[in-house]
C-alpha cells in the first residue's frame, strides 16, 4: 500500500462521506463539502490512521474539525501549498485577481525565488479549489519550509518587503508539524516564542532550534 | 466578530505596559496597560463568536493566579484556549523581566 505524509496546511481532495467526525456534523460542513469537497490538513498526530483535517465555511468563524483515515488517500488528492505557487493564479477569474491578498500574491512570489515556500489560508484555498474563500480583507498566509536561520535583522527586512503591497502577509516558518510566525520573531520584546507543535503550543527562547527538534 | 468585556477586582498593579503574540490566523495578540482603576478590565475582540464562558474560564484561571490590575486588550483570531493560555504566560514573563 502507497504510504502517504502530509503535512499541516496540505490540502485533501476528499469524498464526502470519508469525512467524519466525534462531534455532529453540521449542515454547512456538509453543504460546504458537496460543494468543495476539500479539506485541511490540522497540526497533530494521526493516531490510528486518522489524519486531523479541517473544514472551511464561508463565513471566517466556521470551521470545523474532523478525520479522513489516510489508508482512503491517494498521493494525486494531495494539494501542497508550495505546488499551489505554479500556475494557479492565472486560472482565477480577473475580478478575484484584484482582491488585495490575490493581487499581492504575483508581487510577493519573486521575493522569495530562494526560498522553499508555500501559500495557504484561504488564498491558498480558493488557488486550489477556484471557490471564492478569500475577503477583502484577507490576510496572504504563507509558509516558509524553513532551511536556514534568519537574524533579527533579516527577518525585519524581509517582513518589510513582504508587506509593501497593501495586504498583511503572514509568513511562518515551519519545519514538519512545527512552526512559529516570523513577525513574532522580528518584533518581539519577549524572551519566549510561541511555537506550534503537533502536541499543542509551547515557548521556546530559540524557535529555529525548537522547530528543528524532533 | 464579537466584542466581549470583562471585569476582575485585583489589587496588584503593573508598572509598564507589554505587547505579545501577533496578527494572524490561530493566534492573538495580547496587550497589558497600567491603569489608575481599583479593578481590571479586559476588553476583546474575537474573530470567534459563542466563546464567552471559554474566555471566562480562562480569565478566571488567569486572575485566580496572577491578580494583576491592568487594562488589557485582547485581538483575537481563532485562537485555541491552549495558545490563549501561553500567550497571558508570555504577557506575565515579559512583565517580571527587568529589561
Amino acid at each position: 500500500m502507497e504510504r502517504i505524509e502530509v503535512l499541516p496546511h496540505d490540502l485533501i481532495k476528499i469524498t464526502v462521506v470519508d469525512f467524519f467526525s466525534e462531534q455532529v456534523i453540521p449542515d454547512w460542513v456538509v453543504e460546504s463539502l458537496n460543494k468543495t469537497p476539500l479539506v485541511i490538513v490540522r497540526r497533530g498526530h494521526a493516531v490510528d490512521g486518522k489524519i486531523p483535517v479541517g473544514v472551511r465555511g464561508v463565513k471566517r468563524e466556521q470551521r470545523f474539525a474532523g478525520y479522513v483515515l489516510s489508508a482512503k488517500l491517494h498521493s494525486e488528492d494531495i494539494i501542497t501549498p508550495h505546488s499551489l505557487i505554479q500556475n494557479s493564479w492565472d486560472k482565477l477569474p480577473e475580478v478575484r485577481r484584484m482582491l488585495p491578498a490575490i493581487a499581492a500574491f504575483p508581487k510577493i512570489a519573486p521575493l522569495l525565488n530562494n526560498y522553499h515556500w508555500g501559500i495557504s489560508g484561504s488564498v491558498g484555498f480558493e488557488l486550489a479549489s477556484g471557490a471564492s474563500t478569500a475577503k477583502s480583507s484577507s490576510d496572504l498566509d504563507l509558509i516558509w519550509y524553513e532551511s536556514q536561520k534568519l537574524s533579527r535583522e533579516e527577518s525585519v527586512e524581509l517582513l518589510n518587503k513582504l508587506n509593501q503591497f497593501g495586504v498583511h502577509a503572514d509568513f511562518q516558518v515551519v519545519h514538519g508539524q512545527k512552526g512559529f510566525s516570523l513577525e513574532e520573531f522580528a518584533k518581539s520584546t519577549s524572551d519566549t516564542i510561541l511555537i506550534k507543535t503537533a502536541d499543542g503550543p509551547k515557548l521556546s527562547n530559540d524557535p529555529w532550534a525548537e522547530i528543528e527538534k524532533d | 466578530m464579537e466584542k466581549l468585556h470583562f471585569s476582575f477586582d485585583t489589587k496588584e498593579p503593573i508598572q509598564k505596559p507589554v505587547h505579545v503574540g501577533v496578527v494572524a490566523s490561530g493566534d492573538l495578540e495580547v496587550i497589558f496597560r497600567p491603569t489608575t482603576d481599583t479593578k481590571s478590565d479586559i476588553n476583546i475582540v474575537t474573530g470567534s463568536d459563542g466563546f464567552k464562558e471559554v474566555w471566562q474560564n480562562v480569565l478566571d484561571r488567569f486572575f485566580a493566579r496572577y491578580p494583576i490590575q491592568a487594562n488589557i486588550e485582547i485581538n483575537d483570531f481563532g485562537s485555541t484556549p491552549g495558545v490563549v493560555n501561553l500567550r497571558l504566560t508570555q504577557a506575565m514573563e515579559a512583565l517580571k523581566d527587568e529589561k
